[in-house]
């Protein structure tokens, strides 16, 4: 059988491989997390997930010697992950409301002031996200 | 070595075991999207409270969840080893390969509890609970609520996947799978693997993304 | 043999294939008697039966919360029940009609009786999970409606949050019955894919299946991807209310909005989990009763597959006044569009075929005309429904109510009924009265007509939905839908007792009664436990009509 034979093929050093590529990785992502890169972190992290997610996809899950059928999979469900969190990120992203997150009625009657004033600065999308924070710190915890 | 049994509907073993394999592939794509609820819930609302969700990942004990990511890339590591171990026909090393990946799976766990642990002493609940007074404002609550939720999903999917493993290391032990029987055996390990794959997403999210 | 044998020429009981022959081995329904040969069967004929029984009863209960609410809608105030009962009813009629009747349906009953029959295969790949796939919907739909028992539910079958969280009913029951439901939906639909990739016979390619399994295929794709986002939101639904951990709580910061995110990703792709399985039976239809071949089988194929794959992109349609970005409700607004491509290129596809066909105007031939003009009508209005600027003042007014009507009853109940007469005499070996079929496949159109056609006008007029009082001025138009709608239940009835009857003291079916060339009515009047005595070879297409029914026969057999 095909698949038997190619892991045959394979010594038990193939797998210290790819342990040490993944715990290099690990090495990477955490010092990058030190290095505090800004908008920048978020994708770098990410990058660096999706790269050990496809080498253990690939090689401990054996998918690079599956055939298309099956690899398939994994690839279909991962896109529609991306899909929904696309939109949804979309949704967020682009609402002209200020703060990006919903702002409950019943909260004390300074949040009037601080919605017209925030109204005001509605314009400012790019850094409405440092502001949201910062108006609703003002606003006082629960 | 008991002999595989071919099933009415199938006309060739392989035929079964690749129809084996490949439901089982099927089924960790409806896993996936399982967990793309809880991320996609995440990605809205760090979107929502960037600041907050920064300083909140902060509070998060990175080194214990660093060893952890380690801790599941290794056990995910021995996993392999041991199909192919047993595809070697090397049966000791491969019930020792999985039940070292058990004994990994326990740590992990282990650890987690006492992270949640330190969680709680600092008054972090999930939901109403709440009552840290350090970490205020919806931002941070969002956060660990979700931090709660995926790891306590992902921590289910742990202690499902450690019963695949003990499963896989009686059989191993009995003689139960050897070369050309492997399949199921192999069955096993995927379902562990996806566990390794979720939390590699989970670390990032959780712990890195920090102020 | 050249000439064709007409169905309606059989006397009945003198096939090769009768049963009174004991060496023959005995049908599905024989072979095995007693409750635990039927409970404990792996048998996929028999789960199909055994669905069959239980979803005719959810399609029952299900219109009997109608009824009460259409009755309760005769008079512009309360008529026979308070606002809070009311708000139960509506919420009951979608949930029980959505979760346990309309997603099984065709997929559990007719899917699981034909797929393996129809790519030749002795049974689906994982019989016991199918057996399993069984029982937890029966564990499912008993938790679900206990809650009715339970002080009932009035959040619509939506469960929208805020309202969801806080209200006093019994949502958290209703939520882990949907949670259980969805897991049997998954184990079917896993079935049925790996079915579909390793049990094809031999000779059968992915184009010489018949294009009902091309779309329950499909359908079992949405049903895999799409139901585990729904299980977890609904999960966070009842940990907010029996453990407080708000995610969509405004108090906590939390967004109901993302709520309706979640829900529609899969409520969205859930609609096309009810209409593809009923445009699979559709596509059988046409062919055997036009005796034609589809005018192009890819188009419907892959149609199918293309509603199933870009049905998972256009859920903010139903957001678009909830509070969303504009920018993402143009998105899902232009994305909505695609689908009705698809669905349209079935429409055109359905009704060439038609064209030179040798037509019999059979029960089943009726369903599919109602289907042709109903869903033609549905689905054009979703696309209208889905044109944010219309929907802003279509939503939530009834024109939206007799949108879904028209595809889930005009489409999907049209097609669930008319496969119920098609695939009559191959599960129970039985012919039903044409007759009947005939007068109470007309009446159950008439019903639909009355009940469904004064919805777009009162939506149109501004009658919002899930209303229990409403301005005198709508009362006539709700007159005249609830007149309908008795008048669709009572047909819907008739045809159930039509059906019934036909069970017991119909005229023995002969096979291949309908004189079709799918692969399904190569096999004895009522197939064997395991379908076939030798596997099939295939070596011709399911609708080659140009062969004549030996020949047929003779390019499903092994040589």
């Amino acid at each position: 059988m095909a698949r038997t034979e190619a892991a045959a093929r394979h010594r038990w050093t193939h797998y210290l491989v790819v342990w040490l590529a993944l715990v290099g990785l690990t090495a990477l992502s955490l010092l990058l997390s030190f290095a505090h890169l800004g908008s920048l972190d978020t994708a770098l992290s990410l990058l660096i997930a999706a790269a050990k997610s496809t080498i253990v996809l690939l090689f401990f899950m054996h998918l690079i010697e599956e055939r298309f059928t099956v690899r398939m999979v994994p690839v279909l469900a991962l896109a529609y992950v991306a899909l929904l969190l696309a939109l949804m990120a979309t949704d967020v992203l682009g609402r002209r409301t200020f703060p990006r997150a919903p702002v409950p009625l019943d909260e004390p009657g300074e949040e009037g002031d601080a919605g017209r004033a925030a109204a005001r600065g509605a314009d400012r999308h790019g850094v409405s996200g440092r502001h949201a924070d910062g108006g609703r710190e003002r606003e006082g915890g629960l | 070595m008991p002999a595989r049994r071919l099933a009415d509907q199938f006309e060739s073993l392989e035929k079964q075991e690749h129809a084996a394999k490949f439901g089982l592939w099927v089924f960790l794509a409806s896993e996936i999207l399982l967990f793309a609820a809880l991320f996609g819930l995440y990605t809205a609302y760090r979107l929502m409270y960037p600041a907050e969700f920064a300083r909140a990942a902060g509070h998060n004990n990175v080194a214990i969840g660093t060893i952890n990511t380690l801790i599941l890339i290794t056990s995910s590591a021995t996993v392999a080893l041991a199909l192919w171990a047993v595809r070697g026909g090397l049966k000791r090393l491969a019930s020792g390969l999985v039940l070292f990946s058990i004994g990994c799976g326990v740590l992990f766990l282990i650890l987690k509890g006492v992270e949640y642990n330190q969680h709680f002493q600092a008054g972090i609940f999930p939901g109403e609970a709440y009552r840290n007074a350090e970490l205020t404002g919806h931002g941070a609550e969002l956060f660990f609520n979700l931090y709660y939720l995926i790891t306590g999903l992902h921590a289910i999917h742990v202690i499902v996947g450690l019963v695949v493993l003990c499963w896989l290391a009686e059989g191993s032990l009995r003689g139960r799978f050897g070369p050309g029987n492997q399949a199921r055996f192999e069955l096993g390990t995927l379902y562990w693997h996806l566990v390794d794959i979720v939390w590699i997403f989970v670390w990032p999210l959780l712990y890195l993304l920090r102020e | 043999m050249s000439e064709e044998r007409d169905y309606r020429d059989d006397p009945g009981g003198t096939s090769p294939f009768d049963q009174a022959n004991l060496s023959f081995p005995p049908d599905y329904l024989r072979d095995g008697r007693g409750i635990r040969s039927w409970l404990l069967t792996t048998d996929h004929k028999r789960i199909g039966v055994m669905f069959y029984a239980i979803i005719v009863l959810m399609l029952g209960l299900g219109g009997i919360f109608a009824l009460l609410i259409r009755t309760e809608l005769l008079t512009p105030e309360r008529t026979v029940m308070s606002a809070s009962a009311y708000n139960r009813f509506f919420t009951l009629h979608g949930v029980v009609m959505v979760f346990l009747f309309m997603i099984p349906s065709i997929p559990n009953v007719f899917g699981n009786f034909l797929l393996p029959i129809m790519i030749g295969a002795r049974d689906l790949a994982f019989p016991r999970l199918n057996l399993a796939s069984f029982y937890v919907y029966c564990v499912g739909s008993t938790v679900t409606l206990a809650a009715a028992i339970w002080g009932g539910v009035d959040t619509g079958w939506t469960f929208y949050v805020p309202y969801s969280t806080s209200t006093e009913s019994s949502v958290f029951l209703v939520a882990v019955g949907i949670f259980i439901l969805g897991i049997s939906s998954i184990l079917t639909a896993l079935n049925f894919i790996v079915t579909t990739h390793t049990l094809r016979a031999e000779g059968m390619r992915w184009l010489d299946m018949p294009l009902f399994v091309w779309a329950i295929y499909a359908t079992s794709i949405i049903m895999l991807l799409a139901t585990p986002v729904l299980g977890l939101t609904l999960v966070l639904v009842a940990l907010d209310r029996i453990a407080h951990i708000g995610m969509f709580d405004p108090r906590l910061g939390g967004d109901p909005v993302l709520f309706q995110h979640l829900f529609w990703f899969y409520s969205h792709p859930a609609v096309y989990i009810m209409i593809l399985p009923a445009m699979g039976v559709i596509s059988e239809t046409v062919c055997t009763f036009s005796k034609k071949p589809p005018s192009s089988y890819w188009a419907i194929a892959i149609s199918s597959l293309g509603i199933a794959f870009v049905g998972f992109f256009g859920w903010g349609h139903h957001m678009f006044v909830a509070g969303m970005s504009e920018i993402d409700a143009g998105i899902f607004g232009a994305l909505s569009m695609f689908v009705a491509i698809f669905s349209a290129i079935k429409v055109f596809t359905w009704t060439a075929t038609l064209y030179r066909g040798n037509i019999t105007f059979t029960t089943p031939m009726l369903y599919f005309f109602w289907f042709l003009f109903l869903f033609t009508f549905g689905g054009m209005t979703g696309v209208a429904v889905a044109t944010q600027s219309l929907d802003v003042h279509w939503h939530d007014t009834y024109f939206v109510v007799a949108h879904f009507h028209f595809i889930m009853v005009g489409g999907t109940i049209t097609a669930f009924v008319g496969a119920a007469h098609y695939w009559f005499p191959i599960m129970f070996g039985r012919m039903y009265s044409e007759r009947m079929g005939l007068l109470t496949s007309t009446s159950v159109f008439f019903g639909f007509l009355f009940t469904f056609v004064p919805q777009f006008l009162l939506g149109n007029a501004g009658m919002p939905r899930r209303y229990y009082s409403y301005p005198p001025r709508y009362q006539w138009l709700n007159v005249v839908s609830t007149g309908g709608a008795y008048l669709l239940a009572g047909a819907l009835l008739l045809t159930l007792i039509n059906l019934l009857v036909a069970l017991k003291w119909g005229k023995r079916a002969t096979p291949n009664p309908w004189g079709s060339r799918s692969f399904e009515w190569m096999t004895a009047a009522i197939p064997i436990k395991h379908n076939f005595e030798t596997p099939p070879v295939i070596s011709r297409g399911p609708y080659d009509y140009h062969l004549s029914e030996e020949q047929a026969h003779a390019r499903t057999k092994a040589r």
